[in-house]
């Protein structure tokens, strides 16, 4: 999407309901999948991802153009809120599937919420890595997933961050650092 | 690092969608984008409203305080301007003290300027009996002047000279208890010639009085929680002596020779 088209499409979607609903059937599934992807929890990725949207619908009207793309500023709302999360939990813990109930009153939804759970269990090789990268600072785990598992390029990390790209270079390799420490601890102890 | 990078790459991550989440989510969102744009309708709305508001403030403001303002500095300023009133003003130390207006009148309230007293010093206040000859009739033994200042006219309508009687009349248990209370001051027995007898008893006006409005007329009333006061006057070989009691307190606390008959 052109600069122009996006901001016209925000200003439309500030007015209209549909056209921000456009907004959130583009960005919904890549905006869920990176909280998924930092969390490793379906429940809290739902909720996250709920609260980032009404967010975004909240700081729609007073969004002012600032050569961010609508995809950078979703990402960046995210990654806020991930990270409010981490700060506010002090380290990451699992939610219970009991407190998701709470948030959601949808059989259907809890019903999808226990099979995406029972599916991203099966991931074993990611949720090690998960385990790993979830000790790092939520600065470095926020790179290294936007730059490995999200697949985003460093000028779009820098965009959504709000960083110079050369403070992402750094922390991406930081955090691969300390994260590659961590793997050989583990090693060792096996 | 290299191989670290790829090992990451390699891992298969968990793709997983939730379509009834997604529906559920965008309901809500949609409902509360409906209740925003509501809210931002209005705004639109409002915000005109919220900068006129003072300009319409400043307008009420302009339209019946400013007026009033000027309604009442011309009306003083046609008051001062009458000969009686600056003599009044001249001769016996009198001020503006209140001010209302009514249907096209202005009621200018002048009281004595207060001074300093010393209980029973007897001096020659004339102040205190204002004997003022006007035009239309004389202006005797008063304390202060109600002047009334036609306004459409731009004239003085009339001057009153107010009584104590009139805004706080004594009753006959008041009267008797004034002469109680100087029958039993010896020093009164001391500085008063035996020859002395009582041409009136009268109400002392209270010394800051107020203008009231009471449905369409305006009154002279005293202030609120003043202390009752009446003036016993005694004449003697053509003089006369002001006594003032305080009917609260029981006791004297003036005694004024206010000049020969």
């Amino acid at each position: 999407m052109s600069g122009e088209f996006e901001r016209d499409l925000v200003k439309r979607a500030k007015k209209d309901p549909e056209t921000f609903g456009l907004i959130y059937d583009k960005y919904y599934q890549p905006i869920f999948g990176y909280i998924l992807r930092r969390t490793a929890n379906v429940a809290l990725a739902e909720d996250l991802t709920a609260q980032t949207f009404l967010k975004a619908l909240k700081n729609l009207w007073r969004f002012r153009w600032q050569n961010v793309t609508i995809s950078a500023w979703l990402y960046r709302i995210a990654t806020n809120e991930v990270n409010s999360y981490y700060r506010k939990k002090k380290g990451f813990k699992n939610v219970s599937l009991e407190e998701a109930k709470n948030l959601k009153s949808d059989i259907n939804v809890l019903e999808e919420i226990q099979k995406a759970e029972e599916e991203l269990q099966k991931e074993k090789d990611f949720l090690l890595l998960h385990k790993k990268i979830a000790k790092l600072k939520p600065k470095y785990q926020t790179v290294i997933t936007l730059r490995f598992f999200e697949k985003k390029k460093v000028s779009e990390i820098a965009q959504i961050l709000g960083k110079p790209e050369g403070t992402i270079k750094a922390q991406i390799h930081r955090a691969l650092r300390q994260l590659k420490k961590l793997l050989e601890e583990n090693e060792t102890k096996n | 690092m290299e191989e670290l990078k790829k090992k990451i790459n390699q891992i298969e991550k968990p793709e997983i969608e939730l379509p009834y989440f997604k529906a559920a989510l965008k309901g809500r969102l949609l409902k509360e984008h409906q209740k925003m744009e509501k809210r931002f309708l209005i705004a639109p709305l409002l915000k005109p409203a919220l900068v006129s508001l003072p300009i319409l403030i400043i307008l009420i403001l302009g339209v019946l305080i400013l007026p009033q303002q000027f309604m009442e500095a011309r009306a003083l300023k046609i008051a001062k301007a009458h000969p009686e009133i600056q003599k009044l003003i001249q001769e016996y130390n009198i001020r503006p003290t209140d001010i209302k207006l009514q249907d096209q009148k202005a009621y200018l309230l002048f009281m004595p300027e207060e001074t300093p007293e010393n209980i029973l010093e007897v001096e020659n206040q004339k102040r205190m009996l204002l004997e003022i000859a006007s035009e239309k009739e004389t202006l005797k033994k008063s304390e202060g002047v109600l002047a009334i200042v036609d306004l459409q006219r731009k004239n003085v309508a009339s001057i009153k000279t107010i009584r104590g009687r009139e805004v706080v009349p004594l009753t006959s248990q008041e009267e008797q208890l004034v002469k109680e209370v100087v029958e039993k001051e010896e020093v009164l027995k001391e500085i008063l010639p035996p020859t002395i007898t009582i041409e009136k008893i009268e109400p002392a006006l209270p010394e800051k009085l107020r203008l009231e409005k009471k449905g369409t007329e305006i009154q002279i009333a005293p202030p609120k929680n003043f202390e009752k006061r009446a003036k016993i006057l005694y004449k003697s070989d053509g003089k006369r002596w002001m006594v003032e009691v305080n009917l609260q307190k029981k006791k004297i606390e003036k005694l004024q020779l206010i000049g020969n008959q």
